[in-house]
């Protein structure tokens, strides 16, 4: 869908997709070929179309455009809702099977995740404290996109501080049961 | 950057059930002169204690306060009880007893600090006027609603012009509106004071921290950990790492 939306955004080579959906889209990290291969199946289906083949032997070079049905697509999408939305936590799912052996290797890349997202929380914070310092010598911008993007960058920061202190809780949670299990308060099986 | 208050290597613990609990290990920040700086912690962690250290209202076991270059620990309960009228200003949502009357309430610490009744009545009256607060002249704190108890406390900071405004929880959960307001109010009066003073807050969220210049995140083990904006003086760049984690968002394109 993403694929989709940049196509909607402007017509574009399948190798200029595939930079966008990277610069756009950077925390994502979608994999390398989502633009190659998704781009021929959105012809296919009659969202995107062919404006322009590339030089032969270059399919990366090949320029798409949005049809009237692409967009129709995309606006379904923004205005569906996926309840309760699907959360593919990585550490969720390693706790599950970790054992007590595998703690302090765990804890460890909690540990990183979290200074990873303080980070981005770190980012994201001051561009918000620099929006503001804007806001208030000149005021409030009139463009709903600069206000869209503004309410982007809040979001942003929001998301990552709540990731940052969820990280931090939790690691300070392992922490204390390795403690225990080292003093031998827990069987740690 | 001078720094307005200072807290070096503090330690704070209880006695809780015959067992000593630490609540504050090893805290040193400081607040610079036309500085916000936040402390994020979940409710009942400890934050109060340190801002009340921090304030002088409490003692620490161990460590340093200052405020300018006046070391707190050690003072007299005469010369901190002026201190905390008049150079440093606490600010929560509990506010005053529930019967005061709010133009009373905001001149306060200028009338005990012998500024007179009618100039501190006339003080508080142009701080409420400024945050937009007039409408509660002549109410009950009991009165106000929680948005209204947020502007007469920081109508207070307004009147009383203190070298550090000290808040507890007061900007949480206003809601992302409301903690834009009020955290343009808290930058006005810093900017209002030639940068004199500096604000120190505790927030039990980032968001409500967010239009703070430095954010400390409150650990769980009483510890403070720097999320965003550089220590005092300091102007290292934290770049952004390589390896940031990204595997929560759905890899379908």
């Amino acid at each position: 869908m993403m694929v989709l939306g940049l196509v909607i955004q402007q017509e574009d080579t399948v190798a200029g997709v595939a930079r966008r959906l990277n610069d756009q889209f950077a925390t994502a990290r979608f994999p390398r070929t989502a633009a190659y291969k998704n781009l021929p199946i959105l012809a296919q289906n009659g969202h995107v179309r062919l404006i322009a083949k590339g030089p032969p032997n270059e399919p990366t070079l090949d320029r798409y455009g949005a049809t009237p049905a692409g967009v129709e697509v995309l606006r379904d999408w923004l205005r569906s809702t996926e309840l309760p939305p699907g959360i593919r936590d990585v550490l969720q799912c390693k706790l599950e099977f970790i054992t007590a052996d595998d703690l302090v290797a765990f804890i460890q890349i909690v540990r990183e995740e979290e200074e990873a997202y303080t980070a981005a929380y770190d980012i994201a914070h001051s561009a918000v404290v620099r929006e503001q310092r804007s806001r208030r010598a000149k005021g409030r911008p009139q463009d709903w996109r600069t206000r869209l993007r503004g309410i982007q960058t809040k979001d942003t920061a929001n998301l990552s501080g709540l990731m940052s202190k969820r990280l931090e809780h939790l690691r300070e949670e392992l922490e204390e049961l390795h403690e225990e299990i080292s003093a031998g308060g827990s069987d740690g099986g | 950057m001078a720094e307005v208050l200072s807290t070096e290597g503090v330690w704070k613990g209880f006695s809780r059930g015959g067992r000593w609990t630490g609540v504050l290990e090893d805290v040193s920040f400081q607040v610079g002169r036309g500085e916000v700086v936040a402390i994020v912690g979940g409710r009942l962690g400890g934050k109060t204690t340190l801002l009340k250290v921090a304030a002088g209202m409490e003692r620490p076991d161990k460590g340093s306060v200052s405020l300018g270059d006046r070391q707190l620990i050690g003072l007299g309960d005469r010369h901190l009880a002026r201190l905390l009228g008049h150079e440093i200003l606490w600010l929560d949502r509990d506010g005053p007893g529930l019967e005061m009357e709010v133009s009373r309430f905001v001149g306060w610490p200028l009338a005990v600090c012998g500024r007179g009744r009618r100039e501190a009545e006339r003080a508080a009256a142009r701080a409420l006027e400024r945050v937009g607060a007039r409408e509660c002249t002549g109410r009950r704190w009991s009165e106000l609603s929680n948005w209204q108890r947020v502007l007469v406390g920081l109508a207070r900071a307004y009147a009383a012009g203190p070298r550090v405004v000290i808040v507890d929880d007061l900007l949480d959960a206003l809601g992302t509106r409301a903690t834009e307001e009020a955290s343009d109010l808290l930058r006005s009066l810093v900017a209002e004071s030639e940068c004199r003073c500096g604000v120190l807050m505790s927030a039990s969220d980032v968001e409500s921290a967010m239009f703070a210049d430095r954010v400390w995140s409150f650990t769980r083990r009483g510890r403070l950990k720097l999320m965003s904006g550089q220590p005092s003086g300091e102007g290292e760049i934290i770049p952004f790492p390589q390896h940031a984690p990204t595997d929560r968002v759905p890899r379908e394109a």
